[in-house]
């Protein structure tokens, strides 16, 4: 009967993940939850087919499967609905250790499906779980295994229980020692498996939204950025609105800046961003900590002069580029203007179309903007339209074809800021309005003095600049709906208890879900810089002196274990109160009390008790506690309790020199 | 300490299922690497770690088992006799599971299914030695399955450990029959202390044992009244045993002898439950008289030791205080 229970348990268990999974429908893990349900509770109700009955019934599960839509979802789902149907009747019919040693492999198959399949963070307490009870069944099987073979069966198998505790701490263990083993484990990964890489756009945006294949995936809570005032004035939510630069191509799928790119002017030691504005009389000057640096420099809205100790460059859509990749984070000074921002005014891009034309878009924005004239007009009609009528989405990135923007427009008709921005854009240049996307971050969590902005990767953001003449420059359009904007407001005890659970999910995307060669060589790189660091910081006399330290320590060590090893404990040392009624003899030779040769310890006690009579009591105890040491089986007296009887024995000597 | 003095006789078998698994570990590798599934990645490493786990665990255990045998009472041959057990865990973190201990053929002794850290057991193991002579009780084998099957690692034990086995005893034996030699003597008469016959009353002389006195008489008398007694003189009967035979390496031959000494032992042992007195002569080895059971071991010692001789060795020459008997391989009288 255990091994109908063991399997049933076996068989909950793997099915759990399932109804959050969407890869078996409900029927078929309702009916396999029914039977290990049935194999715990009544085990002893055991059915008997014939081959025949288990062929037919085979054959039935199989039409099933490919009835309920069979392979047209991709084989994973048919696969596992046909596994479970048949791991379930094959569960059915154990009834010995045999049985069960022939079902476990597919039982374990089916665990396999749920675990690689679950992608939430739950799992991973599903999976330690799993490794426990594992370990706890590997021990029961291995266990009875040699009951069955050395005890008579008939014999009751009560004592041949392994206990949980034990399981669950090799487990615990095994758990630990698996970390290191997946980090390290090469990800090499199959060229007939592998897909293709996500892109990286400049805002590291992207990247972590399109996690193809694990459904989905919220962005991360890691900091982008931090943004501070020296002077500590309040930083506005303008401010906030941090740019990168823009992007007026789009190269396969993903969108480029112009790659013209100038060495950035210096004066005074400045980088004057709007060579018009000189005087920085009435700006704000901004300290800006980059956690990460890639390559932009993201200068918040109206920044008219940065200040940056390493090269940079100047792209002609206003973008600062470093002209090298510093290590660890890199803070820069920008000063902005209180007031209007400057304008904008780098000629549009000339010649080239950026997008494939399509009639169908052109179609679109001519119907958005039926019976609207003038490049500005038709910017806030588009606007207005995509806030409207198009919904803010992170979810089915993954199903993206080879024409993102369209698929958008025309198909889905949500989607991330990315999407909006580039539709936007796509609308208007099949109206032939200069228009370009911009890539950056927007808002962020003020500190309580407002002087402090936390920008987080979430804040990452895209809009849309178009050109509306020589006179009024580029002009900033947000097409993205309110609910996908990155908000601006200040931490919260609320809010960084959100920060801290997206901070975690996130980690879990990135450091499990998605882990792979790119982490491994940034780890390798960081310890790499660890090593280096450790290396020249060491001074070469103090290390020395470390080192003999160490080795005098390791020799010392040996040799006292080598001497506990030749002379063992009992044979150094006798016990406690022995040692104690010996030191009484000699305090009796000290007050002058002659002792016999080869004194017995009740001799001892009794010349002790007659010599200092207030400790008479503690005399007799601690003689009883010696004799019990050395003559009984029985274990001897604790350390302590014979130094609170020497410590009360001592009083008594005192009280009987005062009388 | 070496490995050797750890793991005597060390011994390592991959499992079948230890085999599976492998298989197992190597095919999931391959999916991991293929797919690039990370949830893969962690059963891998988590397979690879309680791999690691259960090795350490199973070989920790192997090497924290430690058992003694106590072996108080008597081992005769082709008689199941009862040899005490200790079996401890001396680690002191590490519980054993599923400990087996076998004998030299494979048979399972005992078994514990859990052994707690720092603690010990004692199981009585019952053992037949099919022969007679120093034997050794072991070795035994200690075999460690568990934690998870993938290996049966396994150590000797008790490898030194020697078992003087007796003489079988047999059922019937030709030395019941004869009746010769043994009891009291008729014509001969020892001081029978507080034991046999009145012979006399006397006064008390120095030396006396104060238990002897008479009471009454003493009383009546007044004066120290001692009973002297006599008891008939005990009459040994000596076994002697001439281990020379025509050819002690001839099969038939020999086990003829072992049948002699087996009817010796036998006949040795009823007679001290009768409260005879018994003597053995051994080749050229005495063994004086032993009258009470309990000394029993004094004759069967060399009974269990003696091994065939040649036909030129010296005969068994030895001046008896007794009627004795003589037995041989060849013919017995």
């Amino acid at each position: 009967m255990i091994y109908r229970r063991l399997t049933g348990l076996l068989l909950l268990w793997a099915i759990l993940p399932l109804p959050f999974l969407y890869i078996v429908i409900p029927p078929f893990w309702l009916a396999a939850g029914a039977v290990s349900l049935l194999l715990l509770l009544r085990p002893k109700w055991t059915i008997r087919l014939s081959p025949l009955v288990q062929n037919l019934l085979g054959v039935i599960i199989v039409i099933m499967v490919i009835a309920v839509g069979g392979a047209r979802v991709g084989p994973l789902r048919p696969l596992g609905q046909l596994l479970l149907l048949l791991v379930s009747v094959r569960s059915l019919l154990v009834s010995d250790r045999r049985s069960f040693l022939r079902v476990l492999p597919a039982l374990f198959l089916m665990w396999l499906v749920s675990v690689t399949a679950s992608t939430h963070i739950v799992v991973v307490f599903y999976f330690a779980a799993s490794a426990a009870l594992w370990w706890w069944i590997g021990m029961q099987v291995h266990l009875l295994g040699v009951a069955a073979e050395v005890i008579d069966p008939d014999r009751p198998r009560s004592e041949w229980l392994v206990r949980p505790v034990h399981a669950f701490t090799a487990a615990v263990l095994a758990v630990l020692l698996a970390v290191p083993v997946f980090v390290v484990m090469p990800r090499l990964r199959s060229p007939w498996v592998a897909g293709r890489g996500g892109t990286e756009s400049v805002t590291g945006f992207s990247d972590r939204v399109q996690l193809s294949g694990v459904g989905t995936i919220r962005e991360s809570q890691q900091e982008a950025l931090v943004i501070r005032s020296p002077g500590g004035e309040t930083i506005e939510k303008d401010w906030t609105r941090l740019r990168a630069t823009a992007f007026e191509r789009v190269t396969e799928d993903s969108w480029a800046p112009r790659r013209v790119e100038a060495e950035a002017p210096v004066e005074d030691g400045l980088i004057r961003l709007h060579p018009g504005i000189g005087d920085l009389e009435d700006t704000v000057e901004l300290s800006i900590l980059l956690q990460r640096p890639d390559r932009y420099l993201f200068l918040p809205k109206g920044s008219v002069a940065l200040e940056s100790r390493e090269a940079v460059q100047i792209d002609p859509a206003g973008g600062v580029t470093l002209t090298e990749r510093p290590r660890g984070s890199f803070s820069y000074t920008v000063w902005v203007t209180r007031g209007e921002p400057p304008r904008r005014a780098d000629p549009p891009r000339r010649g080239g179309p950026r997008f494939d034309s399509n009639p169908e878009i052109l179609r679109l924005a001519r119907e958005i903007t039926s019976g609207v004239m003038g490049a500005a007009a038709m910017a806030e009609t588009i606007e207005d339209h995509l806030r409207n009528n198009y919904s803010y989405s992170l979810q089915g990135m993954a199903r993206i074809g080879p024409d993102p923007v369209s698929w958008f427009l025309l198909r889905s008709k949500q989607g991330h800021c990315e999407y909006f921005a580039g539709g936007m854009v796509a609308l208007l240049d099949a109206l032939d309005v200069p228009v370009r996307m911009v890539g950056g971050y927007s808002g962020g969590a003020a500190s309580s003095g407002g002087d402090e902005v936390v920008v987080r990767e979430a804040n990452a953001h895209t809009w849309v600049e178009v050109w509306l003449g020589a006179d009024r420059g580029w002009q900033a359009y947000d097409p993205t709906p309110s609910s996908g904007l990155p908000g601006f407001g200040t931490t919260g005890p609320r809010l960084r208890l959100k920060f801290a659970w997206e901070w975690v999910q996130a980690t879990w995307d990135r450091y499990v879900l998605t882990y792979g060669l790119g982490e491994q060589l940034q780890l390798l790189s960081s310890l790499a810089a660890v090593l280096d660091g450790l290396i020249r910081g060491i001074d070469l006399k103090r290390s020395l002196v470390l080192v003999l330290v160490v080795a005098t320590g390791w020799i010392l060590l040996r040799v006292a274990r080598r001497a506990q090893l030749r002379f063992p404990r009992a044979r150094r040392r006798q016990p406690p109160a022995a040692r104690a009624v010996e030191r009484l003899a000699l305090r009796l030779g000290r007050a002058g009390v002659e002792l016999p040769e080869g004194a017995t310890m009740r001799t001892i006690g009794e010349r002790a008790s007659t010599r200092w009579p207030p400790a008479a009591a503690e005399v007799s105890e601690l003689v009883r506690l010696a004799e019990l040491e050395m003559y009984s089986p029985e274990p001897g007296a604790q350390q302590r309790e014979v130094r609170r009887l020497w410590s009360e024995l001592r009083r008594g000597m005192r009280a009987a020199r005062a009388q | 300490m070496s490995f050797a003095a750890k793991f005597p006789g060390f011994r390592l078998r991959l499992t079948r299922w230890g085999l599976i698994f492998l298989v197992a570990v190597l095919v999931l590798g391959f999916a991991a690497m293929n797919a690039g599934n990370n949830a893969l990645m962690a059963l891998l490493g988590l397979a690879l770690a309680s791999y690691v786990v259960s090795g350490a665990w199973s070989r920790q255990v192997l090497g924290k088992i430690e058992i003694t045998a106590k072996l108080s009472g008597e081992f005769f041959a082709g008689r199941p006799a009862l040899a005490e057990v200790e079996i401890s865990n001396r680690s002191k973190l590490l519980p054993a599971y599923g400990l087996v201990v076998r004998d030299a053929e494979g048979q399972a002794l005992l078994c514990e299914a859990l052994l707690p850290p720092s603690s010990t057991r004692r199981r009585a193991v019952e053992v037949v030695f099919e022969d007679r002579g120093w034997r050794d009780l072991g070795p035994w084998r200690l075999e460690v399955l568990l934690p998870l099957g993938f290996f049966l690692k396994s150590k000797e034990l008790l490898r030194d450990t020697q078992v003087l086995v007796y003489p079988r005893l047999l059922r019937h034996s030709s030395i019941e029959a004869l009746q010769g030699g043994g009891g009291r003597s008729d014509d001969g008469f020892v001081d029978g202390g507080r034991e046999g016959d009145v012979v006399q009353l006397r006064p008390y002389r120095d030396g006396d044992d104060r238990r002897q006195l008479h009471w009454k008489q003493t009383a009546r008398q007044q004066r120290p009244i001692v009973v002297d007694r006599q008891k008939r003189a005990e009459r040994p009967v000596y076994l002697v045993v001439d281990p020379r035979v025509q050819d002690p390496e001839d099969p038939e031959i020999r086990a003829r002898f072992e049948h002699m000494v087996s009817e010796v032992a036998t006949g040795a042992v009823h007679r001290l439950g009768r409260g005879e007195s018994v003597g053995l002569v051994v080749g050229r080895a005495l063994v004086t008289p032993v009258r009470s059971p309990s000394r029993a071991a004094r004759l069967l010692r060399p009974l269990a030791e003696v091994e065939p001789l040649p036909a030129d060795a010296p005969a068994p020459t030895h001046r008896l205080d007794g009627p004795w008997l003589a037995f041989s391989a060849e013919s017995s009288t």
